[in-house]
């Protein structure tokens, strides 16, 4: 049991994902997990880092191994685990219709089709659907057998990318060797996971900065709140529109208020959570993904703690 | 060998003659044997018999012939198969062949073996009567071939060897009854030395009733028979009265003469307990308890008889008994024991039945329109309209069951819904009906009361003690006319509207009306009774929903409880299912549950925070949170919380260690 003063409040994970590893010798085997850092986790799976590999990526003959695809945006570790578990029991979880799966054994389902339409259907129910989770692929097969769709799933996500490497001949392939098949892989995973922490680190300091000055007052409710002063009293969330050049800045609750009714007035149905809004200010869609994320971010980072940036964690 | 010994020996227990009586005993053997368990021997369609027949025949005329080809076999085998060839003309369904087969084996060779059961040597046995055992085989192998059964076939082979061979019970079987004449009266006296002492006249009308009496006691003959005095019988018929039994059958109410014995089930606990509250006033004549054929004879005031009347009438309206609306006969002098019958249920019976013993020309008295009813006068409760809790809510009056589904505090075994004429025979209110065609609803339903009209009453009686509220009288057109009644009546309808206005009585027609009476009035007679009848409260589940076991058990997990393991618990649960939920099926409930979920999660601003930034919560946490807020959820199941908050979008996980 760790000791901590204080129990870590919860964020949003800068970068959590699941990810489907394929086998460069044997092309039929596949593996899937999760990770905060997919960089770190796939040189664990080469055997690259010395520990942290797990079993049955350790087996002799199937490594190296490629990351093809890669789902991220999760809310929490524990989302992005419950992800990883309805992934891997496809032919099991509650978060799959009876009617829908399509895989049903125990022993079928290991096509890449199989792992790529069960994406689909997980990000299609409605406790994943909150997360506006993203896809990523990397290599062209995967990206045909996506596009292909073979289990025509209904479930269009908008938040699919692609990122190849350099189109080569097959001669050229075949010289290459195995391990650097794998390590082009690596390279496109690093630069996908780089440039999302990047981009959010950027927004983070763009929005501290905005706290700097010290009391600002809600447009919403109109009451102060100060991010800069120096009472303990925990800092309420704040609301920034994630949206460039809007200088949005509300109380995380009146915010969520307002897409709540505003969703209700749409949909006839009160819920808990918004899937998205539109800003106050600008008028632009708004994930609320994105504002609770920065949010809850800035409130780390101005908590007692002070971490400057959250260190990813293992 | 020992089979000698054996024989001697099963002679000797058995009683029976030696080898040779039994052939003889064979063709005594009745053919036409009544089957002890007669679903043993019959078995076989004609097609079979027919089948067996042939084979039979072949079989004769096998034996018949081989009787000439060797003499000293054939002597003693064709003895058998001539007696083989007449039972099977006598007997209707049987194994002829194989009886035939089954005495063949056992006639042949040396001294027949008893017991073929108790084989002594099996390979001996075999060998030596290979033939007809083959015979036997065969014969069953076809016989179970065609009728498909083989083990029933065996079986019945085996009994009739068997009696082949004991030879005796012949005779034993075909009796009805295991006791002679003379132990038959034996038993008869020890019952009646044991069993408390009925009257000879009971007896021998109980006796009658089964077994049929004399001619004049029949039902039909009787109401052939001209009209007797109309004094005796319109005693007769105020005696019936007191004593009628809830529910009974058209003959019954066509028959005057009610033969309490039989029909004592009928007569519901309640009315019982209603008969045993009884008119007070007329205990003090109560007659004493002798049981004398003669009877005893009581002048009972006219006033008091009718007041009595009126209080042991059907409680139930809309039946076709007549004798309802006939006033009781004016002259005491014929009048006996009916007050007094009041008390104890079966002491009217047997004083009626010992009137009856008593006076046979007064006792068959068709349902003649001849009988003038008397004239009438004051309020005369004819009427029957009380409503009778459920036996299931037996002194639980003001109570609501809620397992029956409803939550309608009435009363009545009867459904007001219904407008024909029911029989409440049910020990559950028939409210929850299939039949029930309108639409469901939160609110309260229409209550459709149909009552019947008789003259003679005043109906301000009526209106003033309504207690139900938004009462709305009205005629209908139809004018039902029971032919045996002789009053003429017409059926007003009593709705119960759900809006709440008042009481408009001035639209009641002016008819006179019956008084209603309650059960739980101790009103004297002629007194007006309130009644109740509380309207329809949200139903959870739908009446059309029959109670078992299974189906309450089903719906409370489509409606997201926890499954519970008695009936008493499931009955509790959908008890405060009622009680909390709103929604006509599981589904809406469900989404009520949901609804409550959100509504109290929304409450709280710290829980509300955690579940839009996305934090996991811990799920014993959220329960315990829920169940403080609202007790009821205590009783949800786990996995509907967990499916509540996959729709709101809210991670949960197990207990955190760190």
């Amino acid at each position: 049991m760790k000791s901590r003063s204080k129990t870590k409040q919860h964020a949003i994970p800068d970068f959590y994902c699941c990810y489907l590893l394929r086998s460069v010798p044997k092309k039929q085997s596949f593996y899937i997990g999760s990770t905060p850092n997919p960089v770190r986790r796939l040189r664990q799976h080469n055997g690259t880092l010395a520990n942290g590999s797990a079993y049955r990526t350790k087996k002799t003959g199937f490594r190296p191994w490629r990351m093809i695809a890669c789902v991220y945006g999760f809310t929490s570790k524990i989302a992005a685990l419950q992800f990883e578990h309805a992934w891997q029991h496809s032919n099991l979880t509650h978060f799959i219709d009876d009617d829908q799966r399509i895989v049903t054994k125990k022993a079928g389902g290991r096509t890449i089709h199989h792992k790529l339409g069960n994406i689909r259907l997980l990000i299609k129910n409605e406790f994943f659907s909150y997360m506006n989770l993203k896809v990523h692929l990397f290599c062209a097969e995967a990206v045909d057998a996506w596009s292909q769709n073979k289990f025509l799933i209904d479930c269009d996500i908008p938040n699919v990318t692609e990122s190849l490497e350099p189109p080569a001949s097959k001669e050229e392939l075949q010289k290459r060797g195995a391990n650097e098949f794998a390590s082009e892989n690596l390279v496109l995973v690093e630069k996908l996971y780089k440039s999302v922490l990047r981009a959010d680190d950027e927004r983070v300091r763009v929005y501290q900065e905005a706290l700097y000055h010290g009391c600002i007052t809600c447009p919403i409710c109109h009451k102060d709140f100060n991010y800069m002063s120096d009472e303990d009293s925990p800092k309420p969330l704040v609301a920034f529109c994630p949206t460039d050049n809007c200088q949005f800045l509300s109380h995380l609750s009146c915010l969520h208020r307002i897409f709540v009714d505003d969703e209700q007035a749409l949909t006839g149905v009160r819920k808990l959570l918004p899937h998205s809004g539109s800003c106050p200010s600008c008028d632009k869609k708004i994930f609320w993904t994105k504002v609770v994320k920065y949010s809850t971010r800035l409130r780390e980072t101005s908590g007692p703690q002070q971490d400057s940036v959250p260190s990813s964690q293992c | 060998m020992n089979f000698d010994i054996v024989q001697r020996r099963l002679s000797l227990a058995d009683d029976v003659v030696d080898s040779d009586s039994p052939m003889q005993e064979q063709d005594e053997l009745p053919m036409t044997q009544i089957p002890g368990d007669s679903s043993a021997n019959v078995l076989i369609s004609t097609q079979v018999q027919s089948k067996l027949d042939e084979m039979e025949l072949k079989k004769v005329m096998k034996k018949n012939l081989t009787q000439f080809a060797f003499e000293s076999l054939g002597a003693t085998e064709s003895a058998p198969p001539s007696r083989a060839a007449t039972p099977p003309a006598k007997a209707t369904k049987r194994k002829k062949s194989t009886k035939a087969a089954g005495r063949t084996s056992t006639g042949t060779g040396k001294k027949r073996k008893r017991t073929p059961s108790s084989i002594k040597s099996i390979t001996q046995f075999n060998t030596e009567n290979y033939e007809s055992l083959a015979d036997n085989r065969r014969s069953r192998h076809v016989v179970s071939l065609l009728s498909g059964k083989k083990k029933k076939i065996k079986d019945i082979i085996d009994r009739l060897q068997v009696e082949d061979a004991s030879g005796s019970p012949g005779p034993s079987k075909s009796h009805f009854s295991t006791y002679s004449p003379h132990e038959w009266s034996h038993i008869l006296q020890l019952l009646k030395s044991k069993f408390p002492k009925c009257p000879p006249g009971q007896v021998e009308a109980v006796y009658k009733y089964v077994y049929g009496g004399a001619e004049k006691d029949n039902v039909w003959y009787s109401s052939q028979m001209p009209p007797s005095d109309p004094e005796t019988q319109a005693s007769q018929e105020f005696h019936y009265n007191a004593q009628q039994p809830m529910v009974f059958s058209l003959s019954q109410a066509v028959e005057e003469e009610f033969v309490d014995a039989e029909s004592p089930a009928l007569i519901s606990e309640s009315f019982g307990r209603e008969q045993m509250k009884g008119p007070s006033f007329l205990d003090e004549q109560c007659i004493s308890d002798t049981t004398d054929e003669t009877g005893v004879e009581l002048k009972i005031d006219e006033d008091v008889a009718r007041a009595f009347r009126t209080r042991m009438l059907q409680p139930y309206w809309l039946r076709e008994d007549v004798k309802m609306k006939e006033q009781p006969g004016v002259s005491g002098d014929k009048l006996m024991k009916s007050s007094s019958g009041a008390a104890r249920p079966k002491e009217q019976r047997w004083l009626h039945l010992s009137y009856n013993g008593v006076d046979d020309a007064t006792k068959n008295f068709p349902k003649s329109p001849t009988s003038t009813p008397e004239p009438r006068s004051g309020p005369q409760v004819l009427q029957r309209h009380t409503y009778r809790t459920p036996s299931g809510l037996a002194g639980r009056d003001q109570l609501i069951d809620l397992t029956q589904c409803s939550f309608n505090a009435v009363k009545s075994l009867i459904s007001p819904l219904k407008s024909e004429v029911q029989v409440p025979a049910t020990r559950t209110t028939t409210w929850n009906d299939k039949n029930h065609s309108r639409p469901q609803n939160y609110g309260a339903l229409h209550q459709k009361v149909q009552l019947r009209l008789c003259g003679g009453i005043a109906d301000s009686e009526i209106y003033s003690t309504l207690r139900s509220r938004q009462v709305v009288w009205r005629l209908q057109d139809f004018d039902l006319q029971d032919s045996e009644e002789e009053t003429k009546y017409q059926l007003l309808e009593l709705d119960f509207e759900t809006v709440d206005s008042k009481v408009d009585l001035s639209t009641a027609p002016h008819h006179r009306l019956s008084v209603i009476k309650s059960p739980t009035s101790i009103a004297s007679p002629g007194d007006l009774c309130d009644f109740e009848v509380s309207v329809k409260r949200n139903a959870s589940v739908p009446p059309s929903l029959p109670l078992s076991a299974k189906n309450l058990r089903e719906s409370l997990r489509a409606i997201g409880l926890k499954p519970a393991r008695t009936r008493s618990e499931m009955a509790e649960q959908m008890g405060c299912a009622s009680q909390h939920l709103i929604g006509e099926n599981a589904q809406e409930q469900r989404q009520g549950l949901f609804d409550q979920f959100t509504h109290l999660v929304e409450q709280s601003p710290s829980l509300l925070e955690k579940v839009y930034t996305f934090e996991p919560l811990v799920l014993s946490e959220l329960i315990d949170f829920l169940v403080q807020k609202d007790p009821f959820i205590d009783k949800i199941d786990d996995s509907t919380i967990k499916q509540w908050a996959d729709q709101m979008g809210i991670c949960l996980r197990s207990a955190a260690e760190d």
